[in-house]
Formats: C-alpha cells, sequence, structure tokens
C-alpha cells in the first residue's frame, strides 16, 4: 500500500473517531439540543463503523473485499454526513468532511498504484 | 410630635413606595396583570441582541424524564414524591418583584433567586405529605403585595402557589415562611368548595389572578373521563386571610349535577382601573359529544368579565356554541386601549384554539372587529345536535388557515399512501366539522391554534404577536358498549404485561367515549402538509396582518427539520419597547429573539429543553434579563428538563 494511500485511509480512521468523540460528547451535554437523542446514537454507531472500515482497509490494502470497504465508507461518510447536516453538529459535519477527503485520497493513491 | 408624625409618614411612604409593584417589574404569569406580556426595557436592541449571552442559569433538580423505554403516560413513582403519571411539565413564567426572581416548578416549590446571579435565596416547598395524585405539571404563581404595608410585620408581600389537591399556599415573598394568617396556617383548602360529583380535587395547576386585595381562583380537572365530573367554578378569596369573599358558578344550576367542567384552568387578567377580572372559560363535558346537554350553557367556552370585587357577571360572549370540539377558551385576554376611528378604545384581545382573534371592547363585550354566524356542518351522531352557525372572524385573519392543509407528499410516499387511504375514510367538510363515529378531521383541533399563554402586545404602536400551530387530529366517537369492550381487553392486556395502548378516553356517563389523536402515518410523521407552527403580527388599530412567519423548527430523534417547516408552539412571546420579541416555545428547544418589525429571527440559543413557558424580562442595577425556565411539557418532544436561564448583554 502506497504511503497516499495510507493517508488517506487514517485520515478516515481518525475522522470517524472524531465523529464518534463529538457525538459522545453531544451524547451527554444537555446543552447539546441532541443529547439522548436516536439520531446521534446513529451517528456514533456509523462513526465507529467508519473506524472498523477504515481499519480493514489499512489491514486487506487491495483486492475485492477492501475494495466493498471503500464502498461502504463511501455511503457510511455520505450517510454520517447528512445525518449529521440535519442534527446541526458543525464538529461531526467537520469529521464528515475531514473522511470524505481521506477517501478521495485514498482512491487517487489506489488508482495511481494500479 | 410634629416632627415625629413627618417622619412616621415619610417612612410609610418610603415603605410604600418600596414594597408597590414597579413598572419594570413582571409580577404576573403574563407580566402584568392586562396579560400584555410587555417589559419597558431598551437596553437589549435588534442590533445588539446578538451578543446576547447567559447571564446565569440554574437547574432546580425539579424534573422526571420517565424510565427509559416506559410510556410516558404511565404511572411511575418518583424517589421522595410519590408516583408520576408522565413526565414533568414545566409551564411556569417566572416572575420578578420584591428584587427578586421566582419561579415554581411541577413539584411545588418556588424558588426565590437573586436576579443578577441566579443564586437561591430560599424554596418553599408545598408538595402536600400524601398526594391523592401528582402530575409533575405547573403553570405558574402569583405575587402581591399590601398598597399601604405595615412596617415590622411579615407578609406585605406574598407569593401564592397552589397544588395539585386543591391546597393554595400563601407564602412571605422576603422570607419563604408560609403566612400564618392566610388560611389555615397558611394553607387555603380550595378543595372544601368541591361539592358537586367531587370525581377529583381541583387542581391548581395555574396562577391567581390578583386585583387588589382579592385573589381570583380557578380551576383545572380530569378532562375526557367522566360526563358528570365538578361543575365549572371560580372564586374570590381575601389576598390575606384566604376567606372566600365570592364565588361563581359557570354551569346552569338545573344542569350542574349531571355535567361537569367548563372550569376556568388558565390564566386570567385584570383590569384594575374599572375593576374587572377576565376569565377565559373551557368547554363541559362530554368534551365531544353534546347530545345530554343540548340546553344552552351561555358561559361555556367563552371570555367572560366579572365585577372583580363581588364576582358579578359584568358581560359574557360565548365564542364557540355548543362546543363539541374541546376548544376551550385557553388564555387570559389580553388588555389594551387602541386608536379607532379617532377614538381610544377600551380593547381585549382573545386569541383561541380555533384560530380565531376576538378583539372586543373590554367594558361591554361587543365586537369592534365583526363576528359573523355562519352556517357549519350538521353532526351525524345518533342523539348529537350541533350548533347550526359558529361565529367566525374575518378581521383579523385568523392565525391558521381556514381548511386543513393537505396531504403531505413525503409522509404519504413513505406510508406507501397511508395518510391518503386514512384521509379517504374520515369525514371533512371544512372548520367545525363535527365528530363523527367514523373519525372527522378536525384542523384547527384541540391542541391549537393558539395555547394557554396566548399573544404579547406593544400598547404603544397597538402591534400584537401571536405564535400559533397548525396540528390536524381526528375525533373519533365510540359507542359505550364497544369502548367498554375494547378498555376491558386494553386492561387485560396490560395486567398481561403487554404493551397496550387504551381505545380512548371513556367520558363515563355519556353513551360516547372519544379517541383523539393526531393525524400521523405509521412512522409518526405528520399526514398534512406544513408550515405546523407561524409566529403573525397584527395592527390592532386596522386589524391588518404586518406579516406572519413559520416559526421554530420541528426535531424529530434529533433532527431538525427544514426552518421553512415551523413548529408547534407552546408558551406565549413577549416583547420589549426597543422592537424585539423573545420567545421559547418551539419543539426544538432553542430560544430566540425576533425583530418586531420584520419577523426575522435575529438571535437564537440551546437550552436544556423546549421553553413551553412564557419568559419574562426584567432590569436590575441598570442590567437588562431575558430569563426562560425550559422545561418542556413532553406533548411536542419528549426532552423535559429543569433548567431556568437568564440571558443579558455582556457587562
Amino acid at each position: 500500500m502506497g504511503s497516499g494511500s495510507w493517508r488517506g485511509a487514517g485520515l478516515m480512521l481518525l475522522a470517524g473517531a472524531l465523529g464518534a468523540a463529538a457525538g459522545i460528547y453531544d451524547f451527554y451535554n444537555a446543552a447539546s439540543g441532541i443529547d439522548g437523542t436516536g439520531g446521534l446514537e446513529l451517528v456514533i454507531a456509523a462513526s465507529l463503523l467508519m473506524v472498523f472500515g477504515a481499519l480493514m482497509v489499512i489491514v486487506l490494502g487491495r483486492g475485492f473485499v477492501a475494495g466493498i470497504f471503500l464502498l461502504l465508507l463511501l455511503l457510511d461518510v455520505i450517510g454520517t454526513g447528512t445525518a449529521a447536516y440535519f442534527l446541526e453538529s458543525g464538529l461531526i459535519m467537520a469529521a464528515m468532511a475531514l473522511a470524505a477527503v481521506g477517501w478521495i485520497l485514498h482512491m487517487n493513491a489506489r488508482g495511481r498504484a494500479a | 410630635m410634629r416632627a415625629g408624625g413627618f417622619l412616621f409618614l415619610a417612612g410609610l411612604a418610603a415603605v410604600t413606595v418600596v414594597t408597590q409593584v414597579r413598572a419594570e417589574d413582571w409580577v404576573d404569569f403574563n407580566g402584568n396583570r392586562m396579560a400584555q406580556k410587555y417589559s419597558s426595557a431598551t437596553q437589549i436592541t435588534p442590533d445588539n441582541v446578538k451578543n446576547l449571552d447567559v447571564a446565569w442559569s440554574l437547574n432546580t433538580g425539579d424534573v422526571y424524564r420517565g424510565p427509559d423505554g416506559k410510556p410516558a403516560n404511565s404511572s411511575y413513582a418518583v424517589p421522595g414524591r410519590g408516583p408520576i403519571a408522565g413526565r414533568t411539565s414545566w409551564q411556569s413564567t417566572p416572575l420578578f418583584a420584591n428584587d427578586t426572581v421566582y419561579v415554581s416548578t411541577p413539584f411545588y416549590r418556588i424558588f426565590a433567586v437573586e436576579p443578577d446571579t441566579g443564586k437561591v435565596k430560599w424554596i418553599y416547598d408545598a408538595f402536600p405529605k400524601n398526594p391523592s395524585k401528582f402530575h409533575g405539571k405547573n403553570r405558574g404563581m402569583s405575587y402581591w403585595a399590601a398598597a399601604n404595608p405595615v412596617a415590622g410585620q411579615p407578609c406585605q408581600k406574598m407569593v401564592f402557589i397552589g397544588t395539585v389537591d386543591g391546597l393554595l399556599h400563601g407564602v412571605d415573598a422576603d422570607t419563604g415562611k408560609r403566612c400564618e394568617g392566610f388560611g389555615d396556617h397558611g394553607i387555603v383548602n380550595v378543595n372544601q368548595w368541591n361539592t358537586i360529583n367531587p370525581k377529583f380535587p381541583f387542581e391548581l395547576n395555574q396562577s391567581v389572578a390578583v386585583y387588589k386585595d382579592t385573589l381570583v381562583v380557578g380551576w383545572a380537572g380530569v378532562d375526557w373521563t367522566w360526563e358528570n365530573s365538578p361543575p365549572g367554578s371560580v372564586f374570590g378569596i381575601d389576598a390575606r386571610t384566604g376567606a372566600k369573599k365570592w364565588d361563581f358558578q359557570i354551569i346552569p344550576e338545573n344542569m350542574r349535577n349531571r355535567i361537569g367542567t367548563a372550569n376556568v384552568w388558565a390564566s386570567m387578567s385584570v383590569d384594575e382601573k374599572n375593576g374587572l377580572v377576565y376569565l377565559p372559560v373551557s368547554s363541559p363535558e362530554n368534551n365531544y359529544y353534546g347530545g345530554d346537554r343540548l340546553q344552552d350553557i351561555p358561559y361555556a367556552t367563552s371570555v367572560t368579565a366579572l365585577h372583580a370585587d363581588s364576582g358579578q357577571v359584568a358581560w359574557s360572549k360565548q365564542l364557540v356554541h355548543h362546543d363539541i370540539w374541546d376548544v376551550d377558551t385557553n388564555s387570559a385576554p389580553t388588555l389594551v386601549d387602541i386608536q379607532k376611528n379617532g377614538q381610544t378604545v377600551p380593547a381585549l384581545v382573545q386569541s383561541s384554539k380555533q384560530g380565531f382573534l376576538y378583539v372586543l371592547n373590554r367594558l361591554t363585550g361587543e365586537p369592534i372587529y365583526p363576528m359573523i354566524e355562519k352556517p357549519v356542518p350538521a353532526s351525524d351522531v345518533p342523539g348529537e345536535k350541533a350548533s347550526p352557525t359558529q361565529p367566525f372572524v374575518p378581521v383579523p385573519e385568523r392565525t391558521v388557515p381556514d381548511h386543513a392543509p393537505g396531504i403531505s407528499a413525503i409522509a404519504d410516499l413513505a406510508s406507501f399512501g397511508q395518510c391518503s387511504r386514512d384521509y379517504a375514510g374520515y369525514r371533512d367538510d371544512g372548520s367545525f366539522t363535527p365528530p363523527s363515529l367514523r373519525g372527522s378531521i378536525e384542523f384547527p383541533a384541540t391542541i391549537g391554534g393558539v395555547e394557554w399563554s396566548g399573544g404579547a402586545v406593544d400598547p404603544v404602536s397597538q402591534t400584537y404577536i401571536v405564535n400559533s400551530s397548525d396540528v390536524v387530529q381526528v375525533y373519533k366517537l365510540i359507542k359505550r358498549a364497544e369502548f367498554d369492550a375494547q378498555f376491558k381487553q386494553f386492561q387485560e392486556d396490560r395486567k398481561a404485561g403487554k404493551n397496550a395502548i387504551p381505545p380512548g378516553s371513556p367520558e363515563y356517563g355519556s353513551p360516547y367515549a372519544a379517541h383523539i389523536y393526531t393525524f400521523l402515518n405509521k412512522w409518526g410523521m405528520p399526514c398534512w402538509a406544513p408550515p405546523y407552527g407561524t409566529l403573525s403580527s397584527y395592527d390592532l388599530k386596522t386589524g391588518k396582518l404586518l406579516w406572519k412567519k413559520p416559526f421554530g423548527q420541528v426535531q424529530y430523534w434529533g433532527f431538525y427539520m427544514p426552518e421553512s417547516w415551523g413548529s408547534p408552539t407552546f408558551g406565549a412571546p413577549v416583547i420589549t419597547k426597543s422592537g424585539l420579541i423573545f420567545i421559547g416555545a418551539s419543539m426544538d428547544s432553542r430560544v430566540r429573539a425576533v425583530d418586531m418589525k420584520t419577523g426575522e429571527v435575529l438571535w437564537k440559543h440551546q437550552v436544556e429543553a423546549p421553553a413551553v413557558s412564557t419568559p419574562a424580562v426584567y432590569t436590575y442595577k441598570g442590567r437588562q434579563y431575558v430569563v426562560f425556565a425550559a422545561g418542556g411539557n413532553s406533548i411536542m418532544a419528549p426532552r423535559v428538563g429543569d433548567q431556568l436561564v437568564a440571558f443579558a448583554l455582556p457587562k
């Protein structure tokens, strides 16, 4: 796996962790307006799945299964970003923007390596 | 001797000045006794309101959120507080008087708080020792000050709080100690006057009205359960002693034994100059079937003016004839003098669940803008005889459309056409469609329109601001035998531990029970098109609508829906002289400042729960504060809280 690819997947891993952390903070912060909500639970779960997916991409490198994970990661980024938009959570939206950058970086590096 | 006498009088005068109510105070649930919700404060302006920030915040601890995963309408125990039905509901307007912020809580406690720091001065606990029931609901408290206070004597300024079992507590506003001279050691048992069909104790959830040394006390009760519940009544009692001065019976004498409520459960307003108190009178039982009360009940669903000294009726205006929609008159009318055709007219504005704004001469009850009797649909329920006409008000424009909004395409699509299919099975003949056995579309319905806090007025520009909800509900009557069988099954299912839902409201003693529900699809989405709530401004001089905008945001699972959809609202706006509107009310747990000229939101801030109470505005030591009780009510959204939060400009 090339260094660009590492950076991209690493960025997605970081973004997922940041998204989950921001979500957990909001979940327990009574002033967030979204504390304790089902929508936020969904976003936290999706962010943690993003961490797992990014790890799998790093571990698997290339191949069909890694490709499936990349597709799922893209759906995760879009879905979680949309959910964050409707939750009006700037931090989670920023984290998902970071994840999107990571995904693009990874795909670019993957394309170059091919 | 002469000098001593002079000093004594000067001292007395000074004490009088200190203790009397001041213009900048917020002494009433509705701001002032005239229910104007208006402050002459000008420090916070449309230009600087963006800088508004939290000055102090206090959590009272008086909140019950319900056990996770359990339905909110079940009975559970609150540690140290006994059983409670559902979550707490905090609708109390904070008061500012006597250089103190007072607020009452759903656990029947009064907090006296320093106005600039939020530090608690004292807490008074009115929670009954052995409550017959406990809703965890509070709609405010009241403040009274002696016009000629006696120096050195306690209880020259008092605050009053009621409880769910009919006890009215009188408390020294300085010390938080009970006033021994008020009733029985500080408590008047209002429930002692609950003598006809006392199916439930009088619930004193709301604030009492104050006219000089008279407290005017209404009560809430249990709706939708018995046809022959306690008949509506209002009491005038002495603010110092608690002795009853008069009572006002609302239901005609020959019906009192068999027809209940038509009570006054909301706050009232007072015209001190003319000695009048204004009562928003609710609808009688059965709320949805009137076949057992075909005789006219003139004061039901009315605004009624009483002479506050005697309880005698000055005038009364019925707003809905033979009410079978439960559209209680539900808020204190706003009193204001308006300029019309070169004359000053003493007016009142009565907002309503049906979305009409009734503008009446407050001395005579005569409409200033016409009320027109229009034919309305007949009932198809055996035994019922709906009124052939109802009063409509063309000007000012209704706060809601005349007809129910169309079906929401999104909700219909998401439910694979459920909304359209359900709608096709209901009866919908427009405003005042009577309840039916197949279910009738009601818009607006019992949830409003305008709810129990009413509107606000700028008495200078004579501009009236009001928030309103656009909610479609379905009213379905169920024959007695059918309902009883369904209810028996429900009880058995519940006993067996199943997650059973009651088939409706029993209305015992009536040939029909009622099932009232909001028109939603299987996912809980509203089946009607937005907006779901608006904020409007009216020029009372002409009756013209100045602007109307969707207000607030619907929030579901934490997701905020578009601002153009608005939100159902509970809790009124307040107006400041500087041209700002402050309002919580929406289900998104945000409080907002709005430009009174344009309706544009200039500032918003997240609070811990929907601020379904009316905010208070006061100035203390040269600094203007806006304070909200953010407690929720679980009607709009499950989120409830206990936050009292004050905002001010940075020092």
